[in-house]
């Protein structure tokens, strides 16, 4: 994982509620059963509970139903934990096409686009990317390689490619597009983006 | 979900589910957590339109439909999502003549 930037060394989910506290933490402190008067008195934090509430109740439902098969507890908990991802976490919603037409694209099915378009020039690697605002800017972390002649020019080229995506195969709005080279790696440690996180928005 | 409600789900994941470009709509955190251990994708009830939601909101005199959807990657996101909003549109005004709908279309993936 040494070649991933920064922010997708620990966990690129992770999630700073609008409090401030790491949804991670929150989550972590809630099974422990550590409380203290910020997280019983948001309403960011209680609702993270809640989600992670609602969630331990489905998975409670699963293993009462006698259609189910025994499997393999690490890798059902990996499985669940994917779902959570997607399900709980689908970042914000963002307008597709004009703002009145109430038609919407979740924030990390876009990022991954996003970051799939990024990669498309030869040597990107992208990291994190996050999206918001109308129209939707844009802040993508990619790390590029140790080599490049020009970086602005490839971080331009990086720029085109994902507003090309954005135009044309999704339809999104795009306001600013900031990509933050956060390294620069040589060839050999560019590592094939399979050998790595897959679901990161 | 009273039987009419019951009938405009179906009727409109059936309007939908016919789009270009529309791979199937979104389950819901039920059916994908159960769908991690079913020995079979059999269906229960209640799990038909997870990803369709009939409101009404205070305040608003209009029906909120909400459609959430997973679409395919060969055509462009924004055009499905018109064309979704567009079918929905034709068929509930009419079925439901006299009413008013708001139709939101939000895509939760692309494959």
């Amino acid at each position: 994982m040494t070649n991933l930037p920064p922010e997708t060394r620990t966990d690129p989910d992770d999630e700073t509620l609008p409090c401030g506290r790491l949804l991670s933490q929150v989550w972590a402190d809630w099974e422990e059963g550590v409380h203290d008067d910020h997280t019983t008195q948001c309403a960011h934090c209680r609702l993270a509970v809640a989600d992670l509430e609602r969630l331990e109740s489905q998975v409670r439902a699963l293993d009462s139903d006698p259609a189910q098969q025994p499997v393999d507890a690490a890798s059902f908990i990996d499985r669940v934990m994917d779902v959570v991802r997607l399900e709980l976490r689908p970042g914000r919603p963002l307008p597709l096409g004009e703002t009145d037409e109430d038609l919407r694209i979740m924030e990390n099915v876009a990022a991954r686009a996003l970051r799939r378009a990024a990669e498309e020039v030869p040597g990107v690697r992208a990291g994190s990317c996050r999206l918001g605002g109308t129209p939707v800017d844009v802040d993508l972390s990619v790390h590029v390689p140790l080599t490049t002649p020009d970086v602005q020019a490839l971080a331009q080229q990086i720029r085109d490619r994902v507003d090309v995506t954005a135009h044309e195969r999704l339809g999104l709005h795009l306001g600013e597009i900031n990509v933050r080279i956060t390294d620069l790696v040589s060839e050999d440690e560019a590592a094939p983006r399979s050998a790595q996180e897959g679901s990161a928005p | 979900m009273s039987a009419s409600a019951d009938t405009m789900h179906s009727e409109l994941a059936h309007v939908v589910r016919e789009v270009p470009g529309v791979a199937f709509l979104a389950p819901g955190l039920r059916s994908r957590l159960r769908a991690l251990r079913a020995t079979s994708p059999l269906a229960r009830p209640g799990d038909d339109t997870p990803g369709i939601t009939v409101s009404a909101p205070s305040g608003d005199t209009r029906t909120t439909v909400e459609i959430r959807l997973i679409c395919r990657s060969d055509r462009r996101t924004l055009d499905t999502t018109r064309a979704v909003r567009e079918a929905v549109s034709r068929h509930l005004a009419t079925g439901y003549p006299g009413r008013e709908f708001r139709i939101i279309v939000t895509v939760t993936g692309v494959t």
